[in-house]
């Protein structure tokens, strides 16, 4: 692999700090690298959080038409960057920029890379598969391909090596894009909290929660401070306390976020069975023979009614 | 406005999948979801809309149960595609084969990440991931996107392609009739050449999760700290 382009995502004025995972996968390559990042002719600012990341360019694409920018505008900038030696990367959250332009160069994709290797000269990335139930390492035959960086922890663009030689920053001509998408309106929701099955973070509670009240009170709020779905086992559900909708478990949803905490769950298998791929589990409850300390990463032995708002609060 | 569906397998997520070295083997098959749900958007608009044709392309395993399912789910004529590599690439040449034969409006398919921006790609046309609503406009469509904390509404031109979120849809109900008729509908099969080029080699499966290895905490401050430093979750 010769170089490597590293788009960032903004939203449109500011780069969003899940674009770190992608920087970290190409400093951690060690090929050379630019970073794109588009916008409205404000972004173009960005560029100077970005030149102590060893990128040999900070390439800024600014005009009115990308405050908004769209797949295809985004994929065409990429494309115009690429030459034969060079691949693609970004975080996982531009999966659509991302895939568009693997279809437009034909290429191979490695979507949802946590980590790398090197494997005879070429990465060898791994990510989950077949719905997050198989994790694979595969390695990049190719001489170029698309890669989408699994975006985790965001780190404080401060967070990079130290002592890189300051990249050049470069305007890039932004006329002839494609038109044939308009952007119409959009709407924050910032209460929404999102779809079980998108969450990558859920906070799941259990019968002893007592009521619904509860559960907002004990659940919602580390749920939010985490940007993530309030779930419930089959016996909150069936007790009349939480909803269907945020049932886990055999006759409700499957699930497999980064992180799953059951509080107050005892851990009876229809409700595994539904949250046994997530990959970091958390259980919480006043039991220490709870049997979902048999499927969790991490377990704490405490009243949820003291430990959930301490949980909310150092979050 | 003809609109091409893919129908597709996914693993059972009820049933055990086994690592065999490099190899996985899905010991069950269903029908994607998303794509199920994509057929059912399609029959909606349809209904609104009366001059819509909605073409199934089944690929990969179990193709002929996939395109009879999706023609009970109202599809009005199917292909079965033949296709050496039925992931995202080979489905999203396969779409593009046959969208440009039938000179379709549009493709629209459930997410997987990968296949529909791929085909937007490939054809050079518009394209919207993440979609909840789709309306028809003449000569093109508009879509309402749904992100993480955000709605989008992007207008597209036609031809274009348009996959739609993962939701909690209740797939509709289909009657024995629907099933019955399925099979007087036409399909058609299809050999999909694709390009052999120098991909990505698997060199390594594992079933997920591998043991895990429960660590107590004491304290909230302890379990913050370790999801933080050491699972790097948050």
């Amino acid at each position: 692999m010769k170089r490597l382009l590293v788009i960032l995502e903004t939203n449109g004025t500011r780069v969003r700090a899940s674009s770190m995972a992608a920087i970290e996968f190409a400093q951690a390559l060690a090929v050379p690298f630019d970073v794109l990042i588009a916008g409205a002719p404000s972004s173009a600012a960005e560029a100077d959080a970005w030149t102590g990341t060893g990128a040999e360019r900070v390439l800024t694409a600014a005009s009115t038409e990308l405050a908004h920018p769209t797949a295809d505008r985004l994929a065409a900038l990429c494309g115009r960057l690429m030459d034969e030696g060079t691949s693609l990367a970004g975080p996982s959250t531009m999966a659509d920029v991302l895939a568009r332009v693997a279809g437009a160069l034909d290429l191979p994709m490695a979507s949802e890379v946590e980590g790398f290797e090197m494997s005879g000269g070429q990465p060898a990335v791994r990510h989950a598969t077949c719905d997050g139930r198989v994790r694979q390492t595969a390695r990049v035959d190719a001489p170029r391909a698309v890669f989408s960086i699994r975006t985790g922890i965001a780190k404080p663009a401060g967070h990079v090596s130290a002592a890189s030689a300051a990249s050049a920053v470069v305007a890039l001509d932004t006329s002839d894009l494609p038109s044939d998408t308009t952007w119409i309106s959009e709407a924050t929701t910032v209460h929404t909290r999102p779809p079980l099955d998108q969450a990558r973070v859920i906070v799941a509670g259990g019968r002893s929660l007592g009521d619904a009240a509860a559960f907002e009170q004990y659940l919602g709020k580390a749920a939010d401070k985490l940007g993530g779905a309030v779930a419930a086992s089959g016996g909150a559900v069936h007790s009349g306390i939480a909803p269907a909708a945020q049932l886990i478990g055999q006759t409700g949803q499957t699930v497999a976020p980064e992180l799953y905490i059951a509080v107050g769950i005892s851990g009876a298998d229809q409700h595994v069975g539904g949250m046994r791929n997530s990959r970091v589990v958390v259980a919480v409850n006043r039991d220490p023979q709870a049997t979902i300390f048999r499927v969790a990463d991490y377990g704490l032995v405490a009243d949820f009614r003291e430990a959930m708002p301490e949980l909310a609060e150092k979050l | 406005m003809k609109i091409i569906v893919p129908i597709r397998s996914v693993s059972d997520p009820e049933r055990p999948i086994r690592v065999d070295g490099i190899d996985v083997r899905v010991t069950r098959w269903i029908v994607s979801g998303g794509d199920e749900a994509a057929i059912d958007e399609a029959v909606r608009l349809r209904e609104i809309h009366s001059d819509v044709e909605i073409v199934a392309v089944a690929f990969g395993t179990m193709a002929e149960e996939l395109v009879l399912s999706a023609l009970a789910r109202g599809a009005d004529r199917g292909y079965i595609a033949e296709i050496e590599d039925a992931g995202p690439r080979g489905v999203a040449h396969g779409l593009a084969e046959i969208a440009r034969r039938e000179q379709a409006d549009f493709v629209l398919m459930g997410d997987d990440g990968e296949t529909g921006p791929r085909l937007a790609g490939m054809l050079g046309v518009p394209q919207a991931a993440h979609v909840g609503r789709i309306e028809l406009l003449g000569g093109g469509v508009r879509v309402d996107r749904r992100l993480p904390r955000l709605r989008e509404t992007l207008e597209l031109t036609l031809p274009a392609v348009v996959t739609l979120a993962r939701s909690t849809h209740l797939p509709r109900l289909i009657s024995l009739y629907d099933i019955v008729a399925a099979r007087e509908k036409p399909v058609e099969s299809i050999n999909i050449d694709m390009p052999i080029t120098a991909g990505v080699t698997v060199v390594e499966s594992q079933a997920v999760p591998a043991e895990r290895r429960l660590r107590m905490v004491a304290n909230v401050d302890e379990l913050v700290s370790a999801l933080r430093e050491e699972a790097r979750v948050i």
